[in-house]
């Protein structure tokens, strides 16, 4: 071969070497490129998702949070409705016995029971002088005072003298007691009696009233 | 015998502009590739927290709804709870009201 020949070829293959660490070299550069942006996306997608999973989990909480609260206050509003529905049914029943006690004063049955709790009130009271007070309606009953405390002084072989208060009282029905001698008092107005018993009778009028 | 090393000289010379060149542009996709990689990565960013909040947005109203029908139960519960006191009561108020009128009259 002439040295123009080789001079040629040797040119060539300066260029051609030349040429193919260029392609090297931007295939590398493209490599990098590459991998540039995967890492880039991968960092910016896992710190995202981190984010997400923490926007998710918040939004989630606080809006069970609230929901507890709100059933539970619909659970708490709906017990006190309930509760309080049947309070008042206890209430009606409550003014309706008080109508009924003022409908049957004056019957004989009530005057009976009106004796009956004067002799009671004398038996706890042990007998001697007591002062009765009755509200203006009981007092036109016409009660034979002197036949009941000669009864019970019978009965507890002590004397036993009824006087009727000067003042009268302003109670449904029923009457207050009180011994001369001991000052002590006794309450068996209506009013009285319900209150003492109402802690239990309530029990029992409400089992009574929601029984099915 | 100048012209072969003239040729040789020059030869080296283009080779050196083509590396030169490959280097410049290796450089250039590298700078692009990092300015792509930075949009790439908010717009990655950016879309997975868009759909995280739409889910939260859907989870919170799903949770709303659950809400809404259990409070709308409890009330309906109480409604019929109600009802049902009140026909009970009604069947057995004149014993009741005889229960306390009986010991009203007692001491």
């Amino acid at each position: 071969m002439s040295t123009v020949g080789n001079l040629d070829r040797l040119v060539e293959t300066i260029t051609k070497n030349a040429e193919e660490e260029a392609q090297k070299i931007i295939s590398k550069a493209k490599e990098k490129a590459d991998s540039i942006i995967k890492k880039a996306v991968d960092e910016a997608k896992s710190k995202a998702e981190a984010e997400a999973s923490e926007i998710i989990r918040k939004e989630r909480e606080e809006a069970l949070r609230k929901k507890r609260s709100e059933v539970a206050k619909a659970r708490m509003d709906a017990f006190r409705k309930v509760l309080d529905y049947k309070e008042k049914l206890i209430e009606d029943v409550v003014e309706e016995a008080k109508k009924r006690i003022q409908n049957i004063v004056g019957t004989e049955e009530y005057k009976a029971r009106l004796v009956e709790m004067l002799k009671e009130a004398i038996r706890v009271l042990g007998g001697g002088v007591i002062e009765i007070k009755l509200n203006k309606r009981d007092l036109e009953l016409g009660l034979d005072l002197n036949a009941i405390a000669s009864e019970l002084s019978q009965e507890l072989k002590k004397p036993v003298e009824l006087r009727l208060s000067s003042d009268v009282g302003s109670f449904v029905g029923g009457l207050i007691a009180k011994s001369i001698e001991t000052g002590i008092e006794v309450d068996y107005t209506v009013e009285g009696i319900l209150e003492r018993k109402w802690k239990n009778l309530r029990v029992e009028v409400a089992k009574q009233l929601f029984a099915e | 015998m100048d012209e072969v090393l003239s040729r040789i000289l020059e030869a080296e010379r283009e080779a050196r502009r083509i590396i030169d060149n490959a280097y410049e542009e290796a450089k250039r996709i590298e700078a692009e590739a990092v300015t792509k990689a930075q949009e790439l990565a908010k717009k990655v960013y950016e879309e997975i927290l868009e759909k995280a909040r739409r889910t939260a947005e859907e989870e919170v109203k799903r949770i709303e709804e659950e809400t809404v029908n259990e409070i709308k139960s409890i009330e309906d519960h109480v409604k019929n709870e109600v009802e049902s006191l009140k026909r009970t009561a009604s069947k057995n108020f004149e014993k009741a009201v005889e229960l306390i009128v009986t010991e009203m009259l007692k001491p």
